[in-house]
């Protein structure tokens, strides 16, 4: 293994692990060419993501209760992207002063982001997870939710790893779309039609980062509106969303993969194909090399309460039935971050590879009682 | 002056250790680009330079042609100094002479003291002993009384020699290293075989150069044509390597590997809190190579620690940086993978290593200890593809069995094979970036 730390390491392009340049293949996941470029359909893949609270820019975001394991003690609630601790006291040693990159200059430890573990809810109509998971060194994920007047939307993104940058790709991509969602939603736009301009507007955010030419920062998008006329989701990426309820559950999205696009023409049965090392090669992602956008969009109107779920593939690569799911996420007769937190909890226990974010949100929304910042 | 090469590092390492691992190693490969783009158009950009030659005139000078094949080269090293460089010939013996321009003063080149200074090369006669401390202290003086005139100047010295430095004691040697430490750069040449390898790598080593052996008189002047050349194109008078390492971390070792092997370590000056630097004298276009070995204290499994910090430094200037990074990861594929190039570099200095124990061995007539170094040293050597040692080795020893290190000493060795052994054991062989020699 060849990893350079001046000139950023090579990374597979599927799950992110640093290899050689002239690996024929990823020693980790698999990936033939782990370094060349996204070439069509053939893209980038997945892994790993970071989360934020939601709340910052949404002008409805009532209450990120940021939860943050590890956070630095003097880190004001800050900004929780990057570099937190920076100027700050470190961590572990307690003494040495914390670099712009994040590393104590006495002990030499890589300062938490703030982002290994995030939690946030939206009153009580839904909650989000987020976890570094147990194999990764950053959290790519993120996430954003937000009340809305009637209901709650919230969006989660997972950081493409190929490419420097992706970790705030996904956190500019999850604002920017709940930004939309949050003014133009309570201002009477058609769901459907938000969430396509919040998957624009993401998407824009995300090409407009800087990049070298082979390797633009990169996330998936899935996003959610609930209120009480329905569902809407909208999604770019193998980013899911799930319907869950006592009565039947079932999966809301199609991946954009190549096992997906496999199994939808009929090429491969869906085991042959997500045994293929190719399964997780993304065919459509939020990124400046991603092409023009066409984000899926969706509606549905349940006939009972249950809940939307919205993950990266850190909780459904272990976790892909609905059903599966279901068991986790309906037991107990707790809230919405309960359940996230059991979601995020069982996905660590099932291996703990990748990023771990979670949106939880009830339909039917739980009336306007809501007091803001519970 | 202030147009310095750009700089760049790059680290080769498998940053991830075992839970509780301690130990990270990395290969920091340095590479320099003239900032105007190659050739001698770049001029202005270059570092004021002051040149000695300094020409053995002892009495075996006369024997076999060394001392005409001394005076062509030194002729040609003047004659390719570029205009505005201050020179000096200076021959040595007993005791060091003037030889060009007659003060004890260094001149400045032009077509009119080239040839005043060749003029005078040609009139040399050899007579006398060798005393290169007295000489080195010579060149001091010279460079000294330069430094008024052109501060951060280049200063380099080339030294010929033919025997040993028989007509001072070896304190004297060393008092005057450890005088001219630091004040100028010198590479060596021998010539003939009545040389003492270890005392031109003694001096060259302090004096951060190198030297090689010229077994062949005629081969000289080619040679010393390039080295002028080489030390012609410096551009930055005085780099130094200088590595910060996390509190209670221990830096093991830092190696030069190419172009040769070189031990660092002991040159560390301490510089800062937990920061050392290594002075590694004037750069041009060039690539040079450092293994560092460097001990932390172990983190949890998931976190990762900036274990050194590396800088290419030119007086209050960073000119590139890179980092080491350990990470501790539960995953034995990755926490056991070893880097081709680390793997490489660490065969390198055990088969330089390999070769001078053995000749000592050979020397001192423990004939065990030099059959189980040289031998081993054959296995190295093909491991690291190093062809020219391999075929040095071939000469002082019959390989019966080259995977296992087989070999039996040779009862006839040429003096010259021998010396070229030890002189070229540390020269290393450089490998592609990414390329995975046993690893």
């Amino acid at each position: 293994m060849n990893a350079d730390q001046h000139t950023p390491v090579a990374l597979c392009r599927t799950c992110g692990e640093p290899v050689n340049e002239r690996d024929r293949f990823c020693e980790e996941c698999g990936r033939p060419d782990p370094t060349t470029p996204r070439t069509p359909p053939l893209g980038t893949a997945l892994p790993h993501a970071s989360p934020t609270p939601a709340s910052r820019a949404a002008p409805f975001a009532p209450n990120p209760v940021p939860r943050q394991r590890e956070q630095p003690p003097s880190a004001p609630q800050a900004d929780p992207g990057e570099g937190t601790a920076a100027g700050g006291a470190c961590v572990d040693c307690g003494v040495g002063a914390v670099g712009a990159d994040g590393y104590c200059e006495q002990c030499g430890l890589r300062q938490p982001s703030g982002r290994e573990h995030v939690e946030a809810e939206a009153g009580r109509s839904g909650a989000a997870v987020s976890d570094l998971g147990l194999r990764r060194s950053r959290n790519e994920d993120a996430f954003a939710l937000a009340e809305l007047p009637a209901g709650v939307c919230a969006v989660v993104c997972d950081g493409v790893a190929t490419a420097p940058g992706s970790e705030e790709a996904s956190r500019l991509a999850a604002e920017a779309a709940l930004a939309v969602l949050t003014g133009r939603v309570p201002a009477g736009a058609d769901p459907r039609g938000a969430m396509r301009d919040a998957a624009a507007r993401a998407g824009e955010v995300v090409a407009g980062l800087p990049g070298d030419p082979d390797s633009s920062p990169a996330c998936t998008f899935v996003s959610a509106v609930v209120d009480a006329g329905g569902i809407t989701v909208g999604w770019v990426g193998d980013s899911r969303a799930y319907w869950l309820s006592p009565a039947g559950s079932c999966r809301l999205t199609t991946d954009d993969s190549w096992a997906s696009s496999m199994i939808e023409q009929g090429a491969m049965s869906a085991e042959e194909a997500w045994a293929d090392r190719r399964a997780h090669v993304l065919t459509a992602w939020l990124g400046a090399d991603a092409g023009p956008l066409d984000p899926h969009v969706a509606a549905f109107r349940p006939t009972g309460p249950g809940l939307v779920v919205l993950c990266s593939d850190g909780l459904w690569n272990d976790l892909p039935e609905p059903s599966d799911l279901a068991a986790v996420a309906l037991t107990g007769r707790d809230g919405p971050l309960d359940a996230a937190r059991r979601l995020v909890r069982a996905a660590l226990d099932a291996g703990g590879h990748d990023n771990v974010t979670v949106a939880v949100l009830r339909y039917p929304p739980p009336g306007p009682s809501r007091e803001r910042g519970r | 002056m202030s147009d310095f090469p750009e700089f760049a590092v790059r680290v080769d390492q498998n940053p991830y250790l075992p839970a509780g691992g301690r130990e990270m190693h990395a290969i920091v490969s340095v590479e320099a680009r003239a900032s105007g783009g190659p050739g001698p158009a770049a001029d202005g950009g270059r570092a004021p330079a002051a040149e000695i030659i300094m020409i053995d005139t002892s009495g075996s000078m006369s024997y076999r042609g060394k001392m005409a094949a001394a005076k062509r080269a030194a002729r040609a090293a003047v004659n390719v100094l570029r205009d505005g460089v201050h020179f000096a010939v200076v021959a040595g013996a007993n005791r060091p002479r003037m030889v060009y321009p007659q003060g004890e003063r260094l001149v400045r080149a032009d077509a009119a003291s080239r040839r005043g200074a060749v003029d005078a090369v040609g009139r040399l006669e050899a007579a006398g002993g060798t005393a290169i401390g007295s000489w080195l202290r010579l060149a001091d003086r010279l460079f000294t009384g330069h430094d008024a005139v052109a501060a951060g100047a280049v200063k380099h010295a080339i030294l010929l020699t033919d025997g040993k430095n028989q007509h001072e004691s070896d304190e004297e040697l060393d008092a005057a290293l450890r005088q001219c430490t630091g004040r100028f750069l010198c590479d060596a040449r021998g010539v003939g075989t009545d040389w003492n390898v270890a005392e031109l790598r003694k001096i060259t080593s302090v004096l951060l150069g190198g030297f090689l052996d010229v077994p062949d008189p005629a081969d000289l002047e080619a040679d010393f044509l390039a080295m002028t050349r080489a030390a012609m194109s410096k551009q930055v008078a005085d780099v130094t390597l200088r590595v910060w390492t996390p509190q209670q971390a221990r830096l093991r070792f830092v190696k030069q590997m190419v172009p040769a092997v070189e031990d660092l370590t002991a040159r560390r000056g301490e510089s800062g809190p937990q920061t050392g630097d290594y002075p590694l004298g004037a750069w041009g276009d060039e690539n040079r190579e450092y293994h560092l070995c460097v001990e932390v204290q172990p983190g949890d499994v998931g976190r990762q620690m900036r274990a050194a910090w590396v800088k290419l430094v030119a007086g209050d200037q960073v000119l590139a940086s890179g980092n080491v990074i350990a990470e501790w990861t539960d995953d034995e594929a990755r926490s056991t993978r070893i880097n081709g190039r680390v793997a490489h570099h660490t065969g390198q200095s055990e088969l330089a290593e390999a070769i001078q124990q053995g000749l000592e061995a050979r020397r001192e007539g423990d004939e065990d200890t030099a059959t189980a170094r040289l031998g081993r040293a054959v296995v190295l050597a093909r491991e690291v593809g190093n062809e020219q040692i391999s075929s040095l080795l071939d000469k002082v020893v019959d390989v019966v069995d080259p995977a296992r290190g087989t070999v039996r000493l040779k009862r006839d060795v040429a003096k010259a094979d021998e010396m070229s052994l030890d002189t070229r054991s540390v020269r290393t062989v450089r490998t592609r970036h990414g390329d995975a020699a046993g690893g």
